[in-house]
C-alpha cells in the first residue's frame, strides 16, 4: 500500500515537508450516501 | 462486453486479445473481486465504498502481476494486481481495494488530483492527505470487521505493510495529526530511512 505513495512526484516530497491536505472523508461519505438514492443527483465538494 | 468495457465487478479486462496483444488481464479477476468484496461488504463503511462498484461508477481492472495496485486519477480506474495463480483475494488485495475505492470516491466527490507540474508541494500535500484518508478508511473497515474471522489476517497484513502504528493511533482515537505522524513513520520504514 505504501508503495502507492511511490508516485514519483510525491516520493520526491517527504510527508514531513508538507502539511497534509484537510481530510476529505466526511465529504466523501456524503457523496457516497447520495449514490443510488436520487438518480442523476450530482454532488460537488465544497 | 469487450476488454475496453470493464465496469464494476462484471468486467473481464483483458479477457480477450487478438493478434500480438499480450493478455495482462487476470484469469480469475471476477473471483478475486468477488471474494474481496464479500469481505469488505461485511463492514458498514465497506458497503458504502462498494456502492462505486455496485453502481458501476468506477472500473476495476485486475492485472496479473506483483506490482503496485491503486487508483489512477488519469484513467479514473482502479488497477489491482495479483499473481496469475491467485483465485481468491488475500488480505493485502482486500486492503488495497479498500484504499483504491476510497481514492476513487474522493476523486468522484470532487477532490481532484492537482497537476504536479504546476505546484509540486501542493501536489504532495494532496497526495499525502489522500493517502492518510485512505489508510484511515482502511483502519475503519478493519475495525468494523473486528468480530469477523477476517480481522486477524487483515490486521497482520496491515502490520506487514508497516501501518500498525496508524491503526493503533486510529483505535486510540488520536487526532489526524498523530495519524499523519504514524503515516510518515511508515513511509520512512518502507523506504529504509528509519
Amino acid at each position: 500500500m505504501i508503495a502507492n505513495i511511490g508516485d514519483f512526484a510525491a516520493a520526491a516530497v517527504h510527508p514531513s515537508r508538507v502539511t497534509p491536505a484537510e481530510s476529505t472523508l466526511e465529504h466523501t461519505h456524503k457523496f457516497l450516501n447520495t449514490l443510488g438514492v436520487k438518480p442523476g443527483l450530482d454532488f460537488q465538494a465544497s | 462486453m469487450t476488454e475496453n468495457e470493464q465496469s464494476g465487478l462484471g468486467g473481464k479486462f483483458g479477457a480477450k486479445t487478438s493478434g500480438s496483444q499480450i493478455n495482462y488481464g487476470h484469469p480469475h479477476s471476477q473471483e478475486l473481486l468477488q471474494s474481496a468484496s464479500a469481505v469488505i461488504r461485511e463492514s458498514e463503511t465497506g458497503r458504502l465504498l462498494l456502492k462505486l462498484l455496485d453502481l458501476k461508477r468506477v472500473p476495476v481492472h485486475v492485472i496479473k502481476g506483483i506490482g503496485q495496485s491503486g487508483f489512477s486519477p488519469e484513467a479514473m480506474t482502479i488497477y489491482m494486481q495479483a499473481p496469475g495463480s491467485a483465485t481468491t483475494a488475500n488480505p493485502a488485495f482486500i486492503i488495497n481495494l479498500i484504499k483504491g475505492l476510497n481514492e476513487a470516491a474522493q476523486e468522484l466527490a470532487g477532490f481532484r488530483t492537482p497537476d504536479p507540474r504546476k505546484d509540486i508541494m501542493a501536489y504532495a500535500s494532496f497526495i499525502h492527505g489522500r493517502n492518510l484518508d485512505s489508510i484511515t478508511e482502511v483502519c475503519k473497515v478493519i475495525k468494523e470487521l473486528t468480530k469477523t474471522p477476517h480481522f486477524t489476517n487483515l490486521l497482520d497484513s496491515l502490520t506487514e505493510l508497516g501501518l500498525n502504528g496508524v491503526y493503533k493511533a486510529y483505535i486510540d482515537g488520536k487526532p489526524r495529526e498523530v495519524l499523519y505522524e504514524q503515516y510518515a513513520s511508515a513511509y520512512d520504514a518502507m523506504r529504509g530511512r528509519s
